[in-house]
């Protein structure tokens, strides 16, 4: 019995404990959720008028505006497989495309790794191909359980890169593609595969230098 | 008579005076905002901008809007968090995506269930942690019996745990900020996972008043 009472003391000193650490969490919260001022905004307040604030956010507004491109550029959005060809907020293309499937490429052996990730982030069209060649790769033999071969001319496939290729740097493309059922999915190896009608007019409006930004 | 009037004006100048220093606060904020901003546009790495203003994340790139989330719900728990950039330190997730590997001679583009890491694939509730102690919990608004059933744990869970976390932080002097976001949907949450990576800035914008 008396054993009983003692754990049923233990049990409620710990409840008590507890109860007495969340309470005083609780009033951490509420004390610190209205320390307002501790960045001290409200002193810089009240040393800049009011409108001068407001012409500078309208200034620091425009200047913002004009860090983005004045002729027309292209979003390529890789969770959706979806291309964008805009001119400031207009979109004057949208497109289903296929992005890279994020897989990993081991040589047997071990002593090379590819991931085929669509890079993301800023990027410029830094040439443009009609007919474009595909010089393939190393990885795309060892994929396909290939030898990798010796003489150049193996290298070179004429009918994968479809009718027009924007390259954006890094051996990275955007280009068409055989496989069209496949657009919308991700399972390229980090190019951008676009159907036909939707290159050609990318490819007619996109000009040397046009901005790509990638997310 | 005279008292009356005394009255009057001392609270209309009361008034007046209360909602100049609002507008003026709101212009320090949107000030802030845009300078953070300026420093983050003026590179080629793209940024987001949680405004929780006006309820919207926004994936940015040279000011350019590249894609935007809506905020469904938002809760605040610890002090406010600046107004300026921080690196996003990590993501967390309790089943977080795995990367696939090929395996050599094998025809991938041949196979009607392809192995690839698509959005489908990503967490849709995770954790984000940024310096200074701030953490942000996502999810997403659900009807579906387990993921209800997990955020209903995971409520609790918050109301025990975050005092005591409040109070650990309060003793050890260091900033705590955690942000809870609901997000629209399911494909809303995935997606932010998927363009949110990390070391990728934010600037996170909650208005004082």
């Amino acid at each position: 019995m008396a054993k009983k009472k003692g754990v049923f003391r233990a049990l409620l000193g710990l409840a008590v404990a507890w109860a007495c650490l969340e309470i005083a969490g609780y009033s951490v919260l509420i004390f610190r959720q209205s320390g307002k001022a501790s960045d001290g905004m409200e002193k810089v307040v009240s040393e800049q008028s009011i409108r001068v604030l407001q012409a500078k956010n309208g200034q620091l507004a425009e200047r913002l505006k004009s860090y983005s491109p004045y002729s027309s550029y292209i979003l390529v959005d890789t969770a959706e497989n979806r291309l964008y060809l805009k001119q400031g907020t207009k979109v004057l293309r949208d497109a289903v495309v296929s992005c890279g499937s994020g897989e990993i490429l081991e040589e047997p052996g071990g002593k090379r790794k590819w991931l085929f990730d669509t890079p993301r982030g800023e990027f410029s069209v830094q040439s443009k191909l009609v007919d474009p060649t595909w010089i393939k790769p190393d990885w795309a033999f060892i994929e396909e359980g290939e030898k990798v071969p010796k003489n150049f001319n193996d290298r070179i496939d004429e009918d994968s890169l479809g009718d027009f290729a924007l390259g954006f740097g890094n051996g990275f493309f955007i280009h068409g593609t055989l496989y069209t059922r496949l657009l919308g999915r991700n399972v390229t190896h980090g190019c951008i595969r676009v159907g036909d009608a939707d290159l050609k007019a990318i490819f007619q409006k996109a000009g040397l230098g046009t901005r790509i930004y990638i997310f | 008579m005279r008292n009356k009037i005394a009255w009057i004006v001392i609270l209309l100048s009361w008034l007046t005076a209360g909602a100049a220093a609002d507008e003026k606060t709101k212009a320090l904020e949107k000030n802030k905002l845009l300078e953070a901003e300026m420093a983050l546009a003026k590179t080629s790495a793209s940024y987001l901008i949680m405004n929780f203003s006006e309820k919207f994340i926004s994936l940015k790139s040279r000011g350019i809007i590249l894609k935007k989330w809506e905020i469904r719900k938002a809760r605040f728990w610890g002090q406010y968090v600046p107004i300026k950039a921080f690196g996003l330190f990590k993501k967390s997730a309790w089943f977080p995506p795995k990367r696939k590997s090929i395996v050599p001679g094998k025809e991938a583009q041949g196979d009607v269930d392809l192995q690839v890491l698509e959005l489908k694939e990503m967490p849709s509730r995770y954790r984000l942690t940024f310096p200074d102690g701030i953490h942000i919990s996502i999810r997403n608004r659900t009807r579906k019996f387990f993921p209800f059933l997990g955020n209903v744990g995971s409520s609790l869970g918050r109301l025990t745990l975050l005092p005591l976390k409040a109070l650990w932080f309060s003793i050890k002097k260091k900033r705590f900020t955690e942000i809870e976001l609901v997000m629209a949907d399911e494909k809303d949450s995935k997606g932010l996972y998927w363009s949110f990576l990390e070391g990728q800035s934010c600037i996170i914008y909650r208005p004082i008043k």
